[in-house]
């Protein structure tokens, strides 16, 4: 008979609480009976979901199935189970299980196997959707051990094996085309001879497994034990849902333990190594904290969100380095003065403009821009250097005034209606490069024939968007910098007949160069932790690669679309705060090291 | 005398302003402080190890209970006995509470 | 000197100096400027583009040549080159697969009788543009604009109908019924918003006591009799309300308008409904302007309407004006004390050195992590505790122990605080010694010497900083989608109801704003200029705060100039 207990909870007048069992029937009071079976029951098991019932009865030669379904939803609440069908197995003898009833287990990937012990060592695994078909026969313990204990973990599709050796392994079958059963893991062995128990733990994947003289509560997906104590003649345990009291049943009495066991799911190769979570073909780096279902198996490691971030600073930096400190070096040493005093205090404002701005900007104007115009903005990038240098060349045959206004250090405003004439031009010829070379479609053609996945919010739209927000930091530090190094020096060089270019690449860059790192340093740190652009630029997806072409998923980002919902307290909220200190620390050593940097070189050239 | 007081209550003034912006000067530092403590605090329980607590010890309610079951807090459990009777008991004196007989009284 | 002669001089002289060098790292700012100015350009054109009333076009449109020709009426917000060959193959039927198709998308409105709202088209299925006179666009309070033509007026049983000798009658006798519907409009919202709320209110705090009372077990029949009458009392009193507000709606649903769409379909919209009726294609540019005006004030000063995607921004306005000001309360005194210790007080050692880099780093701090160290510390520790001593009744409905104004409030406040810091330190950094030893020797205090001397001649410094502050706290989102801001507010956090400042309740933000309708709004079609106009506003308010800023502190070096010669 199939009994399910509830308990009811009361509380009396002085906050005491009272907790007594209720018990329910849901396939009747009767007992039910299994025709067909020869023999004593030597095990049973049941998987019970919202919609299905399954139980199976190993009797001697075999084993029979019974399955239950029952409509849900809000007008079915608590409706009666429908038997919907039967199966047979039979079973072959198994000589080598010494007198010892044979174990089953219901589990497996979505549910729908049923695994028995075929012999000592081994267990015979039946597809249950495929008419009971013999899926696999998997040898689970090793040489000369036998199985002792079997159990399903939370969530179902995991099994837990025991072994007379002490030998605890994790088995599910795989999402492999084959479906194989393998072993996933295994953990820390017991002591003091075979495995005589293990208990679920309920609501999480942890367990609690028990010899005759050694227990210890475990975590499947972090992998190890986190609790290790002796003890003798351990003949059974239990443990609540709320996974703080355990019961030992032992030789010596009952052990009522309380147990502080709040996150066993936190090791180091969760966070940083690769976990071979269930459903997943082989182990890998994944964050997923959560999802609809309730069985969920959260997967927090930090390796595709620590390289989303630098994915993102990396792109930022491409695109912001080359503009800041060429725009740096050529503000401190070329400029004109008047014309310098009127950068400055742009870039400030460049530097305060909401980043915000810039991320719905960068998803909402920019995605779609380059997307659509992919040829035309290559053929910038290739034509714009190639133009200014030409025009650098014809502007030296203007004469007189107009001529001198370049030497004179205005050739930034010169050059001021080139990018928008050359963009122009890109842009209007950008529809007819790709239908002439890419079949009209470039992120189309970049996939089928480089084999690049293209998403239209990608780390592209990400560097530019970032980058220009991290190119006033560049800029005003390095400038500073550069602006800062000692007259004498550059009118030396120029008096031994170097020209300005010399004198910049040679003079002024190496001995600025303690202010330029700082510069860049301070910008990284930027980059590094910003979290509105990259929110609404990328598609906001854990993804493990440095495709230029495809999202990512930054720790700051993360904190600030999770942080919301995740419960307090919990395991995920804790490493939620694990990445804001991972950010809080980098950030902090990156300024550390710039202000540093910065301080010697004040010193160094306070006495000049 | 009126000098005299002015002095002292000039001296007052100044010793308490000393004393509020001190104050302000190290809650500030205190507050930033405050920030990494915090955070560190959120997320050292992370690496905290296991601990259990022997709360309470009693004989058995039967030494070959197999199978035994807790609620939600702990404090009720149940086991199925060899007469197929599911006992209840408490879980921290081990005082049995009720026995349901499932299998009638045919043992 | 001949000429091929000279040409090689130039060649080389411009070889050897490396000119194209120079240009090139020139290009650099030319292309950052060229970006940050198209940016705002951007931002202003698009967004201040919005409020100008467009013409409406109508035309007949079929995609497919099986399909019948169907009629559109609309205004043209949208304006793009498609490549051909994508369209072939997503499916159209197109003239020819080479070069680049032109498409409109077209505002049809009528969200309520058509699928969508919005209509891309490809200008070579189109046949028979025209620009119709009378066509007009009928803002509504719910479900967007109408596009259509006004045939009738209803005023109760009066009907007025078009005058078929071209006067404006219709009109005329149109606007002043929306006048009127306007007028009365208000009426309501002051009795619903105002008195309505203030009864709530009450029953609010009697719904409290009464769970207090049961809470400290003082309950007793005489408590249960008060409050039964007080209830009674407010009840009387909503009702009384309710009457005179169902009056006033029966007179507001007096009035209504027939329209035909493009289609010649008849509708019947209610007056109450409409805010502005205009006639686009026949209005000059004085009459465009000024309802250009119009729509800009209305931008500022209305709450927003239809999911955030129409109407104005008022509320995320005076939230973030108001949480600034509370920013400011929090980190003026805790920063400007800080320095002043820091400078003044503290022995200057190993500590205040280190406290000084501590500082300077929290200023490149990601603003996330204050985000989270706010929604942790605040919002459930301090926040959580507040609830338990103080409004226990309440629980476990949070008050102070969920995001609100005053943790939004603080958190920033912790952000600017390196900023402030900072600049007043600066600030200290300049005055020069003779100042406050000057003051020594003429026999002040320390304290003295700060509140006559010192003060004065920092405040330029410290309302620099301050400034600084506060343009990034407009601007800063991050924390705030953790620790208070919201797409919505029910309410704002200041009002007529006592306590008048409400630190608990949760806030809307300019910034904010711009994420929430940009990227989570259902209809983007319909979100984004509003979007745009959004963010070209904020930009003005951090590019006038930064001037501002720049200008005081170029005062400030004119201030120093003169008193150290």
């Amino acid at each position: 008979m199939l009994v399910q207990i509830g308990y009811s909870v009361s509380y009396g007048d002085d906050g005491s609480r009272a907790v007594r069992a209720r018990l329910e029937y849901p396939l009747g009071e009767e007992p039910l009976r299994w025709a067909g079976l020869a023999g004593p029951i030597e095990a049973l098991s049941v998987l019970q979901t919202e919609e299905r019932l399954t139980l199976a009865a190993a009797a001697g030669d075999a084993v029979q199935v019974r399955f239950y379904a029952r409509p849900s939803g809000f007008a079915f609440v608590d409706a009666d189970w429908q038997e919907r069908g039967k199966l047979n197995i039979p079973l072959e003898a198994a000589p080598d299980l010494d007198g010892s009833s044979r174990r089953m287990m219901i589990g497996g990937n979505r549910q729908r196997f049923l695994f028995v012990q075929a012999d000592a060592r081994s267990l015979a695994v039946y597809d249950l959707a495929a008419d009971a078909r013999l899926h696999a026969l998997t040898q689970v313990a090793g040489e000369g051990a036998s199985i002792t204990a079997l159990e399903r973990l939370s969530g179902g599709t995991s099994l837990l094996i025991g072994t007379s050796e002490g030998a605890l392994s994790q088995w599910f079958t795989n999402v492999d085309a084959a479906e194989t059963f393998v072993r996933a893991r295994e953990f820390d062995p017991l002591e003091g001879g075979p495995v005589r128990g293990i208990v679920p733990e309920q609501g999480r994947r942890g367990f609690i497994a028990f010899t005759d003289a050694d227990w210890g509560i475990y975590h499947s997906t972090a992998g190890r034990r986190v609790l290790h104590l002796e003890d003798a003649g351990i003949a059974a345990a239990a443990i609540n849902s709320r996974s703080d009291r355990l019961l030992l049943n032992t030789a010596s009495g009952v052990r009522y333990y309380g147990i502080e066991n709040e996150h066993p799911d936190v090791s180091w190769t969760l966070m940083w190594g690769q976990v071979w979570y269930e459903g997943y073909a082989e182990p890998s780096y994944q964050w997923q904290s959560s999802s609809a279902s309730s069985d969920y198996e959260p997967k927090l490691s930090l390796v595709p969100l620590s390289l989303g971030t630098l994915k993102a600073t990396f792109y930022a930096m491409l695109f912001a380095i080359p503009l800041g400190l060429a725009g740096a070096v050529y503000t401190a040493v070329f400029m004109a003065p008047e014309m310098r005093r009127m950068i400055k205090p742009t870039v400030e404002l460049m530097a305060a403009l909401p980043t915000v701005i810039l991320g719905f900007l960068g998803g909402l104007m920019l995605a779609p821009f380059i997307e659509a115009h992919l040829p035309g903005l290559a053929l910038f990038l290739v034509l714009f250097p190639l133009f200014v240098v030409l025009v650098s060349l014809l502007w030296q045959w203007l004469p007189g005034p107009a001529g001198s206004w370049a030497q004179r250090g205005w050739t930034a405003l010169i050059l001021l209606p080139l990018p928008v004439l050359i963009g122009w031009g890109c842009i209007a010829l950008s529809p007819g490069l790709e239908t002439r070379f890419f079949g009209g479609d470039a992120p189309a053609w970049i996939t089928a024939n480089l084999g690049i996945s293209f998403d239209q919010r990608n780390a592209l739209v990400v560097g530019v968007a970032m980058g220009f927000a991290v190119v006033p930091t560049i800029f005003s530090i390095a400038e500073d910098a550069l602006f800062g190094v000692p007259k004498q020096l550059i009118s030396g060089s120029l008096a031994l007949g170097a020209s300005m270019w010399h004198t910049t690449m040679h003079v002024v860059l190496p001995t600025a160069s303690p202010g330029i790192f700082s510069a860049l340093m301070i910008g990284m740190g930027r980059a590094v932790g910003e979290t509105m652009i990259v929110l609404m630029a990328t598609g906001n997806t854990p993804l493990l690669n440095f495709n230029m072409f495809e999202g990512m998923r930054t720790l700051s980002a993360n904190i600030a679309v999770e942080m919301p919902e995740a419960e307090v307290a919990s395991t995920h909220y804790r490493v939620l705060f694990l990445c804001a200190l991972v950010l809080f620390v980098f950030t902090f050593i990156l300024n550390t090291t710039a202000e540093a940097v910065r301080q010697r070189l004040r010193e160094r050239y306070g006495s000049l | 005398m009126w000098s005299y007081l002015r002095e002292n209550r000039r001296k007052l003034v100044d010793r308490t302003a000393a004393g509020v912006i001190s104050l302000g000067g190290y809650s500030v530092i205190g507050i930033i402080a405050l920030i990494f403590i915090f955070l560190f605090g959120q997320i050292l329980p992370l690496f905290l190890p296991a601990d259990e607590d022997a709360l309470a010890e009693y004989s058995a309610p039967a030494p070959t209970a197999e199978r035994v079951l807790l609620d939600e807090y702990g404090q009720t459990g149940l086991w199925l006995d060899a007469g197929g009777a599911l006992r209840e008991f408490s879980g921290e004196s081990g005082e049995l509470l009720e026995t349901f007989p499932l299998l009638g009284t045919a043992p | 000197m001949s000429g091929a002669d000279k040409n090689a001089l130039i060649w080389s002289r411009w070889r050897g100096s490396r000119e194209g060098g120079v240009w090139l790292i020139a290009s650099a700012i030319s292309l950052s400027l060229v970006l940050v100015l198209g940016m705002i350009l951007l931002l202003a054109v698009r967004g201040m583009g919005y409020f100008w009333p467009s013409e409406i076009i109508a035309f007949e449109y079929r995609e497919y040549r099986e399909d019948p020709w169907m009629p559109v009426q609309g205004e043209v917000v949208g304006r793009e080159d498609v490549i051909a060959a994508q369209l072939i193959s997503a499916g159209y039927e197109l003239e020819s697969d080479q070069g680049t198709v032109e498409r409109w998308l077209i505002k049809v409105g009528n969200r309520d009788v058509g699928p969508s709202d919005f209509l891309w088209v490809l200008r070579q299925h189109t046949r028979a543009l025209k620009v119709p006179e009378d066509v007009a666009v009928i803002e509504r309070l719910e479900w967007g604009n109408f596009y259509g033509t006004i045939s009738e007026l209803h005023r109760g049983d009066e009907r007025i109908g078009r005058a078929q000798d071209g006067s404006e009658a219709l009109m005329d006798a149109l606007r002043e019924s929306i006048e009127r519907a306007e007028a009365l409009r208000i009426q309501v919202r002051e009795i619903e918003k105002h008195d309505i709320g203030t009864i709530n209110a009450a029953l609010n705090a009697l719904r409290l006591e009464e769970r207090g009372l049961n809470l400290r077990g003082e309950w007793s029949p005489e408590h249960a009799a008060r409050l039964e009458r007080a209830r009674q009392v407010q009840q009387q009193a909503f009702e009384q309300l309710s009457g005179q507000i169902a009056e006033l709606r029966e007179q507001l649903m007096r009035d209504s308008i027939s329209v035909v769409d493009a289609e010649g379909a008849r509708h019947e919209i209610e007056l109450e409904q409409i805010v502005r009726v205009l006639v686009p294609n026949r209005m000059g540019v004085f009459s465009k302007l000024a309802a250009y005006l119009e729509r800009i004030w209305e931008f500022l000063s209305d709450e927003p309407r239809e999911a955030n995607t129409e109407g104005g921004i008022f509320p995320a306005l005076f939230g973030t004006v108001i949480m600034v000001l509370l920013m400011t309360i929090f980190v003026t005194p805790g920063g400007v004390i800080a320095a002043i210790y820091l400078r003044e007080y503290a022995h200057q050692g190993m500590l205040t050195r280190i406290v000084r880099i501590a500082i300077n780093n929290l200023a490149g701090v990601p603003s996330i992590v204050y985000g989270i160290f706010g929604l942790g510390f605040f919002v459930y520790f301090v926040g959580g505790e507040i609830d338990e001593v103080f409004y226990s009744e309440n629980l476990p409905a949070p008050t102070f122990g969920s995001p609100g104004l005053v943790w939004a409030s603080l958190t920033l406040a912790l952000l600017s605080l390196p900023v402030v810091v900072v600049a007043t330190e600066e600030g200290l950094a300049r005055v020069p010694k003779s100042m406050a030893e000057g003051s020594y020797a003429l026999g002040a205090t320390q304290f003295e010497m700060l509140r006559t001397v010192l003060m004065p001649i920092i405040s330029p410094a410290i309302m620099t900083g301050l400034i600084l502050a506060i343009a990034r706290a407009a601007g800063e989102v991050a924390p705030l989608m953790l620790v208070g801001a919201v797409k919505l507010a029910p309410s704002l956090p200041v009002d007529f109801t006592f306590p008048f400042v409400h630190l608990d309740r949760q806030f809307m933000h300019l910034g904010f704003h711009i994420y929430d309708v940009g990227f989570q709004s259902p209809n983007v079609e319909a979100a984004q200029p509003l979007v745009y106009a959004t963010a070209f506003l904020l930009v003005l308010i951090i590019i006038v705060l930064n001037l501002l800023a720049i200008q005081i502190r170029n005062n400030l070096r004119e201030q120093y100039r003169s008193l150290e010669s």
